[in-house]
């Protein structure tokens, strides 16, 4: 091999014989990067299609329409508006009469198949519209119902007339009063009531995500009073104040490994030591949101720490250099330069937690709560919970509702992650 | 008989390091970087009221014997420092000493310019307001303008000190640099080659205000360029693998140097 | 000078070159004048001052070439600067020189007197150095306003002063010719003659150096000479 110095000349010819390999190399990378795109997304287009293709019927359901007579002397017997006297009255009782004014069935067992028709809490709603309106007693007035959830399943045409009756839910004699109904412009598809604003419940037409979404919302809230602080002070304490000896490597390393560690750990420990050991109640959001606490912090601990090593030195020494201390360096300069990292780290460390259901079920955030949580000591459940239950129920309807209300949670999801895109661009701070 | 090379070439320091108007004074300092001597057994007073510029080739230890004086090597774990540093006869490396009133009376300008990412009026009004300095908002109104107008400033920025300070050009933020060390009336400017980052207009503009602030302030420049050197300061020393090889009046440091080593530098012989 | 330097303290140690240059330059003026004026008038005291103060005229010179010394270690100065500085050291010499010649002026001017010298037609001295005078005050006028036209014109003009001197160089060898008594004092006469044609060289020198000043390289044409005395052998 003769080793000798390339001329300028030589070299420029072997630089272009070489350059359609090279073009045809980028050319090659650029096609797998862009094809390994296209399939991802494909399959991100393909998963929410199916979730919203099968949820979005979940926020509608079937409603008819009753006139009602307002008697007041019939629904509410003692005539206060309390509790008690509007329990003794006889709001279902007209619900009926007007139902049957219009199928007019015949026989008693006719006339006990056309009272499941309308939802049980049709006595609710008419004793909830009264206590609001008192006006309308003495009036006859038109008033929406929800149907039966097996109706509701006939009418989307999951339970088909084709089958014979003896393995149908709904007998013939109610899809006749259907028919009847519907001819008289009485039955209508509508945008749901309860979706939002109903809480759990056996009747899947009446079932709602409102009181998980407030779970929800009082665990998160939970979780962040506690990781927040407790993260983002840690960080501090570790870059800029802790010696850098074997025990704080010691310390990161742990993190490190923490931030693997499945969610389920997390909530077996929280049953062992919150609940078994302190002796709190089960099932409440408070204990939910200390597991969950224990789960984000090293998500927060790792970015916050990143955050605050992208401070350049430079600002640090104009700091140091002006007469600052060591806290004031760290509070007036490094975390407002650090912060928009150390909130992104937060958020997306809060829209994990908002979807994890392993550890809370461990804990016993799994009750069939109906009433709403009005603080975190009181049971209250949490949407991927409530999405998880009502998977399991065997109503059909309950399957819209469940993908109606992961809907609802992607969304949140979708909103917290676009909401740290939106902080970090807003804050960053140029040095 | 004197011939032209009549240079000293003793191991101890050629010149005049000490001054009758000393306000700072360093005696025999050493500073090691783990084990690497990089300032060796160092002795030099700092004049009042007047500039006095440190030169040498790269790595002859100048930046890190300026920090020194305001105990900026504190930030550097593996930083040791020996002898003594004196201002008004105290030792700053006194365990007694806290170093965060030390900074507000000597001030430091660094190399490449960086206000804080806040405005232009809170850059200056910064050091004043930790540390106590102002009565009223009015007082540290009139700081503020005063520093500004001081480093030469304040035409060009008063009718925006809200705006953010770094959105100036750089020689402009030098000089908020600058305003922002005048702030808490240091009695010490220390500056580390403050113009390397600028271009020769900005430059020539800082080197006009350094030769003003001199009337008010002992300010000390570390530079790499013997013609800045030259150009602004009264006094020079020359720095030569840590150790202080001559100091003097910059006119006879560049006219008649006494040590072979500075004359090797200043004719540009060596690097 | 026009623009200012961004560094101010630039601009004055220039100053303080330029007006110590001037002060030396004007001192060296009034000394040629007054020496020219004390051969007319012939006052002893007057001539003494004269030779006493040319000590002022070494201080100045010795603080130019210092200030410019410095200026050239410590600036580094450009262009223009550059050749203010250099041919300001060099007018300095110059100007120094001239006050020399116009101490030996003075001494010969002492001796004419005790050898009671009172005049001789066809040599007028104070003529020659009053022609010499208006040239020196124009070219230090030339150097404050820059003014290389004015330059060219004064170096253009010393080829009179030449054809002075040689007119009273031969009629004075003639008249020592004539009567042998006479030669001391024409000795004197000759030499005086001789140092105001010189500063009138020195002042021609001075011119150039402006020119070079203003335009950056030397004027291209040769100095028209009339000087004669020293080629041709009078008879």
């Amino acid at each position: 091999m003769n080793n000798k110095i390339i001329t300028p000349l030589e070299a420029s010819d072997k630089v272009k014989k070489s350059i359609a390999k090279r073009r045809a190399k980028d050319k090659r990378l650029k096609f797998y990067g862009r094809a390994a795109i296209s399939l991802a997304v494909c399959f991100l287009l393909i998963l929410f299609y199916s979730i919203f293709l099968k949820g979005y019927s979940g926020f509608f359901q079937y409603y008819v329409t009753l006139d009602i007579n307002f008697d007041r002397e019939r629904i509410d017997p003692k005539g206060d508006l309390s509790d008690n006297s509007l329990f003794d009255g006889e709001a279902s009782a007209i619900v009926n009469e007007s139902l049957f004014s219009i199928i007019q069935p015949q026989g008693r067992k006719a006339k006990k198949q056309a009272k499941k028709i309308v939802s049980s809490g049709k006595d609710v709603r008419i004793t909830k519209m009264v206590k609001n309106d008192p006006s309308l007693f003495g009036t006859i007035t038109k008033v929406k119902f929800a149907l039966d959830d097996d109706i509701d399943s006939f009418l989307r045409g999951y339970i088909k007339r084709e089958t014979p009756e003896s393995e149908r839910r709904i007998s013939n004699k109610v899809i006749e009063y259907i028919d009847k109904l519907n001819e008289e412009g009485r039955i209508s598809y509508e945008f749901s009531d309860y979706i939002l604003t109903g809480s759990a419940s056996g009747n899947p037409e009446m079932a709602g995500i409102k009181g998980a979404f407030i779970g929800s919302m009082l665990t998160l809230s939970v979780c962040l009073l506690i990781a927040f602080p407790l993260g983002v002070a840690t960080a501090i304490y570790l870059e800029e104040i802790a010696k850098k000896n074997k025990i704080t490597e010691f310390i990161e390393v742990n993190i490190n490994n923490l931030a693997a560690v499945p969610s389920v750990v997390f909530g077996i420990m929280g049953l062992a030591i919150f609940i078994s050991i302190f002796g709190m109640p089960r099932s409440i959001p408070l204990v939910g949101g200390m597991v969950l606490a224990l789960m984000t912090l090293p998500t927060i601990i790792i970015s916050s720490r990143a955050a605050i090593r992208a401070v350049p030195p430079s600002v640090r020494d104009a700091a140091y250099g002006i007469g600052a201390s060591k806290l004031q360096v760290i509070f007036h300069h490094v975390i407002p330069l650090a912060m928009p990292g150390m909130l992104t780290g937060t958020i997306i460390g809060m829209a994990q937690a908002l979807g994890e259901t392993a550890p809370l079920l461990m804990i016993g955030m799994v009750a069939f709560i109906v009433d709403v949580p009005n603080s975190v000591v009181d049971p209250g459940t949490v949407l991927p919970v409530q999405i998880f239950m009502w998977a399991d129920f065997a109503e059909r309807m309950f399957i819209q509702k469940t993908s109606a209300a992961i809907i609802v949670l992607l969304g949140f999801l979708i909103s917290m992650n676009a909401l740290a895109v939106y902080l970090r661009k807003k804050l960053e701070r140029r040095w | 008989m004197n011939n032209i090379n009549n240079l000293k070439s003793l191991e101890l320091t050629v010149g005049d390091p000490f001054s009758k108007t000393a306000r700072l004074k360093a005696r025999n300092v050493n500073v090691f970087y783990g084990n690497n001597r990089a300032i060796d057994n160092v002795t030099i007073d700092i004049g009042s009221k007047e500039v006095i510029s440190f030169i040498g080739p790269s790595g002859c230890g100048k930046s890190t014997f300026l920090r020194c004086f305001n105990r900026m090597n504190d930030t550097i774990d593996s930083c040791v420092v020996q002898g003594e540093i004196s201002i008004d006869d105290e030792n700053i490396y006194d365990k007694k000493i806290d170093v965060v009133p030390l900074r507000a009376r000597i001030g430091m300008v660094f190399q490449k310019p960086n206000p804080f990412p806040k405005s232009i009026y809170d850059n200056v009004a910064y050091g004043p307001r930790i540390h106590g300095l102002s009565e009223s908002k009015q007082h540290l109104d009139y700081i503020v303008e005063e520093s500004l107008k001081r480093a030469g400033l304040w035409n060009e920025v008063n009718d925006r000190l809200q705006s953010a300070g770094t959105g100036l050009s750089g020689g402009q933020q030098q000089r908020l640099c600058i305003a922002r060390a005048i702030a808490v009336s240091p009695e010490v400017i220390l500056m580390d080659e403050p113009c390397s980052a600028l271009d020769p207009i900005a430059t020539a503009k800082i080197e006009d205000l350094i030769h003003e602030l001199g009337n008010d302030y002992s300010i000390v420049i570390v530079t790499h360029s013997m013609q800045q050197a030259a150009r602004v300061s009264k006094r020079t020393a020359y720095f030569h693998l840590g150790k202080l090889i001559e100091v003097g009046r910059t006119k006879d440091i560049f006219t008649r140097p006494q040590h072979n080593k500075t004359e090797a530098y200043i004719s540009g012989k060596i690097g | 000078m026009e623009q200012n330097h961004i560094s101010s303290s630039f601009d004055k140690d220039l100053n303080k070159l330029n007006n110590n240059l001037l002060k030396l330059g004007n001192t060296a003026l009034d000394q040629f004048e007054k020496c020219i004026n004390n051969f007319g008038t012939q006052n002893l005291d007057e001539i003494k001052t004269v030779i006493n103060s040319d000590k002022i005229l070494d201080d100045l010179d010795d603080k130019v070439q210092k200030a410019g010394f410095e200026i050239i270690a410590l600036r580094a100065p450009q262009a223009a600067d550059l050749r203010r500085v250099i041919v300001a050291l060099k007018i300095a010499t110059i100007f120094e020189r001239i006050g020399d010649y116009s101490r030996n002026i003075s001494n010969r001017t002492k001796l004419l007197i005790d050898l009671k010298y009172t005049d001789l037609p066809g040599v007028n001295i104070g003529k020659m150095g009053q022609k010499t005078q208006t040239m020196f005050e124009d070219v230090l006028d030339a150097y404050i306003n820059e003014n290389d036209d004015l330059a060219v014109k004064i170096r253009n003009s010393d080829v009179k002063i030449d054809k002075m001197h040689t007119e009273y160089y031969l009629e004075i060898i003639s008249h020592m010719q004539r009567k042998k008594n006479f030669a001391p004092t024409g000795a004197h006469l000759l030499f005086i003659a001789k140092n105001i044609e010189r500063v009138a060289d020195y002042v021609t020198d001075v011119a150039e150096q402006i020119y070079f000043l203003v335009n950056g390289h030397v004027l291209s044409d040769h100095r028209p000479k009339a000087d004669k005395t020293s080629l041709k052998i009078p008879n």
